[in-house]
């Protein structure tokens, strides 16, 4: 392959990757499902599935999956976190008053 | 394995309709993890709270052209990324640029390609935007299938590497260390082998080869 033929080689990987690399972070294909983070979270995974779960939350840092982890374990010690129940409260006011502005 | 992260389904017609209850229930379905989305990268609770309710004032102002293209998730998400991003800008934040290699925030890769807010396209880029979204769908679809494959075949490795390289943006050389492969060169071979299955499967959905910049251009492997 000549210089040319690579450069333009490149240029075309180049394009190909940043087009995988932007759905694939778009539409979360890697997204593992909720369920198997919580299995995860309660160390039911297998060697291999528990890995790349790892992988995908810590060096890959999925801020969605993070996100749903955090949930999970906000899940399991509601108790510790009653600033979620307040802000839940105060969130639902906001978005309340906001439909009746919407349909006055 | 691989899907959206609610399981719930809410009526995007009732949402429309500005229903209360349809309102309440997508709050209760989703408030936690946009507020722990938003939080990752603010890390302030008073902020990341404030943003978490600009993203559901944004969504019941949004709602009603809301494009079924996407799903909620998407719609709820890219709202609480967009907020991040203004958030950053208004602030004057840096989105340090992410080494796979270095100590930098990962998360932040997940930030990128996406402007603040729709503004309204011209005419001519409207045929564009269409063929784009169309692009994205199928090659959504294409990945997904092969992740699926790879994840039922427990290729664990392999499906690390491809997200280490496509998502993190990481070299060759870098996943090789990052894994315990031998060389970079086997690498570059997983890499060229889902590539050139992408590429098969996206035969069938694009027969007239009018859907992907690179892929089958004269000369791309």
């Amino acid at each position: 392959m000549s210089d040319q033929e690579d450069s333009k080689q490149a240029e075309l990987d180049a394009k190909l990757a940043f087009t995988v690399a932007t759905v694939w972070r778009s539409e979360r294909i890697s997204c593992p499902h909720p369920h198997v983070l919580q299995s995860w979270l309660q160390g039911g995974l297998d060697g291999g599935a528990a890995e790349f779960v790892a992988f995908h939350l810590q060096d890959s840092e999925c801020p969605y999956c993070n996100a749903t982890v955090d949930d999970l374990k906000a899940r399991d010690d509601e108790a510790k976190l009653p600033v979620l129940k307040d802000m839940k409260d105060r969130l639902l006011r906001s978005t309340i008053a906001e439909l009746k502005k919407a349909k006055s | 394995m691989f899907v959206a992260m609610s399981e719930q389904v809410h009526d995007i017609g009732n949402l429309q309709a500005m229903d209360e209850t349809a309102w309440a229930e997508l709050q209760e379905d989703y408030y936690r993890r946009v507020y722990f989305y938003v939080k990752r990268y603010l890390g302030d609770h008073q902020t990341a709270e404030d943003l978490t309710q600009d993203v559901f004032l944004g969504a019941l102002r949004g709602i009603a052209s809301f494009d079924p293209i996407y799903s909620l998730d998407q719609f709820l998400f890219g709202i609480a990324k967009n907020r991040v991003i203004d958030h950053y800008r208004k602030h004057k934040l840096t989105l340090m640029p992410s080494k796979p290699d270095g100590d930098s925030d990962k998360s932040q890769v997940w930030l990128e390609n996406l402007a603040p807010d729709k503004a309204p396209l011209p005419k001519e880029r409207v045929v564009k935007a269409e063929d784009e979204a169309r692009q994205r769908k199928v090659l959504g679809q294409i990945l997904r299938e092969h992740v699926s494959e790879l994840w039922s075949a427990g290729e664990f490795q392999k499906l690390m590497v491809l997200e280490y390289l496509f998502v993190i943006g990481g070299r060759n050389k870098d996943a090789a260390m990052r894994f315990g492969i031998s060389d970079e060169k086997t690498v570059a071979g997983i890499k060229f082998r889902a590539v050139e299955r992408l590429r098969g499967m996206a035969r069938q959905h694009d027969p007239n080869h009018s859907l992907f910049i690179g892929l089958w251009s004269p000369g791309a492997r």
